[in-house]
């Protein structure tokens, strides 16, 4: 009959890891939806006439 | 087997209990969500949809966007109101 | 707390206080219904007709283009998804252009006419009709280009302003247009019909993508349709799809496809039959379709040759090509 190891020594170094790998996927799947559900920005740019560049190209259909 | 079977029965049991509660904790917030995004696709079906007010707002005041009343419109009657969802605040 | 019920396109979303309809532009405030991009575009552009695309009516012209957020269907492979597919409240940039300032901005560009276009100007109903009444009144002619989802009504009274449509009609196949585009093919065959009967000058796109809709019975049928609802001199574009938004599995579509659209359109009677997207292709030059002479040559939106008369007739048969050719068709010679 053979015994397995004795591996308890180092779980709580495991259990770090898996804590942190669990807390870095969550923030990864968190991250995306915080930065969609901030409130929305204001303009960035409000453009006047004069500055407007209306030949500058574009990649809009239509 | 590697110890007292009793020993090694109620580790098992202890550890699936907690695994299988945990299971049941991730099946439920799974439902919620789905449940959340199929009231919200139903809503969206109704023809409206939820937006940033505050963020519109503060635009309109400043004047980068419009409060020019738009043509073509009623006042919905009742029954649309009721088919659609639209009683519902967003 | 009241709601409304939008009575601009097929949707008819009831929208209560606070919301927007599907489009996310009109928005309920206050139990009234605000066209809350009016006067407030985010794109303005100025491009030659052809980009429209307008082959038919004043070649070569630059048109002044001008869209704002919103548009009431969702394509999947939307190209201009970064305005079309967003709020007002959402954009980054906004050009102040009431009516009177746009009209006046387009003059002093050298622009003749206005493009309402990019997203589905039907949202923005309420400043493009404005904006166009007073670009006639200063004889600037205003081209519409749209996936035509609109009511009737709201069309007609449009109109009477509006002097050319590129319309896309995305498909001849109902499914496809709830699947890709969120909408239904009958309001659309409506509208283009309408188009037809207040007379205005109209061309059609169809978009073909790989799989989806180049089955070529379904092309036939797209052109008989237009051949026998619209006339068969409607210039009809056979366009390229490119992998876009959320439509990127699939690849542009072969030039062998279009040709072969192309072809079917021929065949069913279609007198012009343009290809579109691919550069140099012989499928974006207009030809007699009496007597084959090359009347107007393009490259991409170029124009590279024009033998077309001033009256636009073949030079070399005297067939009468359909299209506007000069806006004093439109406005009469200049006093």
């Amino acid at each position: 009959m053979t015994r397995e190891p004795d591996r308890s020594s180092r779980q709580p170094e495991r259990r770090r890891v898996l804590a942190l790998l669990g807390g870095l996927g969550t923030l990864g799947l968190l991250l995306p939806w915080l930065r969609t559900s901030a409130p929305a920005r204001p303009v960035q740019r409000e453009i006047s006439l004069h500055e407007a560049d209306f030949y500058r190209p574009h990649d809009l259909a239509g | 087997m590697y110890g007292p079977r009793h020993l090694y029965s109620r580790h098992i049991h202890e550890r699936e209990l907690r695994f299988l509660a945990l299971v049941l904790l991730t099946g439920c917030v799974i439902a919620l969500q789905l449940g959340e995004g199929l009231r919200l696709a139903g809503l969206q079906g109704a023809g409206w949809r939820a937006i940033d007010l505050p963020a519109l707002e503060r635009r309109i005041d400043v004047g980068n966007l419009s409060e020019h009343e738009a043509v073509w419109y009623h006042e919905a009657t009742r029954q649309e109101t009721h088919a659609t969802g639209a009683e519902q605040r967003p | 707390m009241t709601a409304v019920t939008c009575e601009l396109c097929p949707r008819g979303c009831v929208i209560p206080e606070g919301a927007a309809g599907d489009c996310r532009i009109r928005v309920n405030l206050g139990g009234r219904l605000r066209a809350t991009t009016y006067g407030r575009p985010s794109a303005v552009h100025i491009d030659p007709m052809e980009k429209k695309p307008l082959y038919h009516f004043l070649p070569g012209a630059p048109v002044f283009s001008i869209a704002t957020a919103g548009c009431n269907l969702h394509c999947l492979n939307c190209q201009n998804w970064q305005l079309s597919q967003r709020g007002g409240e959402e954009m980054e940039e906004i050009y102040r252009l009431d009516p009177p300032e746009l009209v006046r901005a387009a003059r002093e560009e050298g622009c003749r006419s206005i493009a309402y276009t990019y997203s589905d100007p039907i949202v923005f109903y309420e400043y493009v009709y404005d904006t166009a009444e007073l670009a006639h009144a200063q004889r600037l002619a205003n081209c519409f280009i749209t996936a035509a989802y609109i009511n009737r009504e709201p069309l007609r009274k449009l109109c009477g302003v509006i002097d050319a449509v590129n319309a896309d009609l995305k498909a001849f196949d109902d499914g496809f247009y709830r699947r890709v585009n969120g909408a239904t093919l009958k309001p659309v065959l409506d509208a283009l019909v309408t188009m037809r009967e207040e007379g205005v000058w109209l061309e059609v796109t169809n978009l073909l993508i790989p799989t989806l809709n180049d089955d070529p019975a379904m092309i036939r049928r797209l052109a008989r349709w237009v051949h026998d609802e619209l006339g068969p001199g409607t210039p009809l574009h056979f366009s390229r799809f490119q992998p876009l938004y959320r439509m990127r599995n699939l690849p542009p579509t072969p030039v062998e496809t279009l040709d072969l659209a192309r072809r079917e359109a021929k065949d069913v009677g279609m007198e012009h039959v343009y290809v579109g997207n691919v550069l140099g292709h012989e499928g974006n030059s207009t030809y007699c379709p009496r007597d084959g002479t090359l009347l107007i040559g393009r490259v991409g939106f170029m124009i590279t040759h024009y033998a077309l008369t001033p009256d636009g007739r073949c030079p070399s048969c005297n067939e009468r090509i359909p299209g506007v050719w000069r806006s004093a068709e439109l406005f009469g010679e200049q006093p």
